[in-house]
């Protein structure tokens, strides 16, 4: 064993806990944007600052953004009530259930313009369209078969509707289901079906809203009368 | 990771450049009038140009596993206005060579440059419309309003800039530059072209705030460089050398040249700065040229693009962790070490 004393270090003090690394290297005053950095002066003596000019410049480049962003994100949510986050809260069902209907609001008027454009070229089809699909495949897969049909909505109240029906749905026995809200104590949806429309050869979806229905978003899923297999969903959004 | 330094970024500028110029001439119009209007529009742009905003686009969408095809009319747009404003700028400052060239308002006089600008400007909306037929309304409508916010930094920025010229400010410190500089040049060189790249490639899903701060490092890092290279630059350079000591430019090296003179150099120095351009001679800016290496401003310079490098470098391993290795994960991060070494 070796007689030469054993060397020791200081036990480091304690500053407290450091829980969050991606502030490692970031002013301890700047808690991402919601607590900015203080600005450096910039011309403040230089005896007084520590680590030469690349720490100070990294040292008030930091503190330039972090208040850039802390102003940015006071301001949108001035305006808009939002986070300033471009991106919705994801911990809430209702939100997520928002944003799936507005990204179906910008299908469906696609939907129904080809809808109408094939019928238009060939007339002759009785009941049924060949309808092409209105967004790329993403495998590049091949254009599919898919049912044509009209909305017919009974309601005192505007109503934004909502469908989706699955490639290769191109037969009558269509059954929608009942369309809840996610608000349990709203009652559901239930005078919905589809029925022939003999006028234009084709079906009908048609959906009669109550007068006394809470507004809300209602959804629900559209199934083959016979095996009972999910054909499509159905979403239904009754303003105040 | 694949590739160096070295060879990574210049390939890949290179490689999604070439599609993107080419993807560019389908939108400049080869009619009457050409000479007054079409051929200047195009003057630029086929000049060549490093295509570091389009790539970097690109790159951020396909590090989301989306397509190249996916950010094309994007990056399209991102070119086209990148070029307008230089049309722009090159007034306001009155420079005289572009790409090694004569710049535009020097060859067909200021109106028909200003024109030109200006049509390049509103020409770089219709990729930005055509988005709708490739990545849909809601994406290509989150993609205007980045647009539009982009296009609000970078007029206070260029204002921040021309202003302080104009009223002969001394008094700017460092924060002032840096977050003119964030306006100015990160905006349209750095965070919108990640921003809106990782918008495409995740489809809307990711916080884009992250983007925003190594945006601003990598893209201070690169406007302090390119400021270095005006005064250092070689013949590769493409501007005039000294050509911001002429114009009076308020760049970091100045700024610390100004912060360290004596009293006496410092009104010099202001006096110099209130003159225009025509009034200043090669004497006067061979003398400010003196003052900045007698007080080490390029060396301070380079060690703050230095400094904002690392950091950029640090934010970049926070926003791409998790994130599967790739091609465009390594050009974006290596990226930060080819602008401060590029020459």
């Amino acid at each position: 064993m070796s007689e030469r004393k054993r060397l020791h270090r200081d036990e480091p003090a304690r500053v407290g806990p450091l829980r969050d690394f991606s502030k490692l290297y970031r002013r301890p005053d700047s808690v991402n944007g919601t607590n900015p950095a203080k600005p450096v002066r910039p011309d403040a003596p230089r005896k007084d600052r520590i680590g030469g000019p690349l720490a100070e410049g990294v040292e008030l480049a930091y503190s330039v953004i972090e208040k850039y962003i802390a102003e940015g994100r006071r301001t949108a949510e001035g305006i808009s009530n939002q986070p300033y986050t471009t991106r919705a809260a994801t911990d809430n069902l209702q939100d997520i259930l928002e944003r799936v209907l507005r990204f179906q609001a910008e299908i469906l008027p696609l939907w129904i313009e080809t809808l109408a454009t094939l019928v238009r070229v060939d007339p002759s089809r009785n009941g049924f369209a060949a309808v092409a699909d209105a967004w790329p495949r993403a495998n590049g897969g091949q254009n599919t078969e898919t049912m044509a049909a009209s909305i017919e909505v009974v309601s005192l109240r505007p109503v934004q509707v909502s469908v989706e029906l699955r490639p290769n749905t191109k037969d009558q026995s269509l059954v929608a289901l009942s369309l809840n809200a996610v608000d349990s104590r709203k009652p559901a949806l239930t005078d919905i079906s589809f029925v022939p429309d003999e006028a234009r050869g084709r079906v009908k979806l048609r959906i009669r809203i109550p007068e006394s229905q809470p507004p809300g978003t209602y959804s629900g899923v559209i199934v083959h009368r016979d095996s009972g297999e999910t054909r499509g969903t159905l979403s239904i959004r009754i303003a105040d | 990771m694949s590739g160096t330094t070295s060879t990574l970024v210049p390939s890949m500028l290179r490689e999604y450049g070439d599609v993107t110029r080419a993807a560019l001439t389908k939108y400049l119009p080869s009619r009457e009038p050409r000479r007054y209007l079409y051929d200047l529009l195009s003057d630029y742009p086929q000049r060549g140009g490093k295509m570091m905003r389009p790539s970097m686009c690109i790159a951020a969408t396909r590090l989301y596993g989306a397509s190249l095809e996916d950010a094309m009319h994007t990056a399209v747009a991102i070119e086209l206005l990148h070029n307008a404003l230089l049309i722009h700028d090159d007034i306001e400052d009155a420079s005289e060579k572009r790409r090694g060239l004569p710049t535009l308002h020097v060859l067909h006089g200021v109106p028909l440059a200003l024109n030109a600008g200006d049509t390049l400007t509103l020409m770089s909306l219709r990729p930005l419309i055509d988005n709708r037929s490739r990545i849909g309304e809601r994406l290509t409508l989150r993609i205007i309003e980045e647009t539009e916010r982009m296009a609000r930094e970078c007029a206070e920025g260029q204002a921040m800039e021309l202003g302080w010229r104009r009223y002969n400010a001394t008094d700017i410190g460092d924060a002032d530059y840096l977050e003119m500089v964030l306006k100015k040049t990160c905006w349209l060189a750095t965070i919108y072209p990640v921003r809106v790249g990782a918008l495409i490639g995740s489809r809307d899903s990711v916080n884009l705030d992250p983007f925003v701060r190594y945006g601003f490092f990598l893209g201070a890092a690169f406007q302090i460089q390119d400021d270095l290279l005006n005064l250092v630059g070689d013949d590769g350079y493409g501007k005039e050398i000294n050509g911001d000591l002429w114009e009076g430019k308020r760049t970091l090296m100045l700024i610390h040249a100004i912060r360290e003179s004596t009293t006496e150099e410092r009104r010099r120095l202001s006096r110099l700065l209130s003159r225009p351009r025509e009034a200043r001679t090669l004497v006067q800016v061979t003398w400010v040229r003196k003052l900045m290496d007698k007080y080490g401003c390029t060396e301070y310079a380079r060690k703050i693009a230095h400094g904002l490098a690392g950091a950029a470098l640090h934010e970049y391993s926070l926003l791409s962790a998790g994130l599967p290795d790739s091609r465009d994960k390594s050009f974006l991060e290596q990226m930060v070490t080819w602008v401060i070494e590029r020459n």
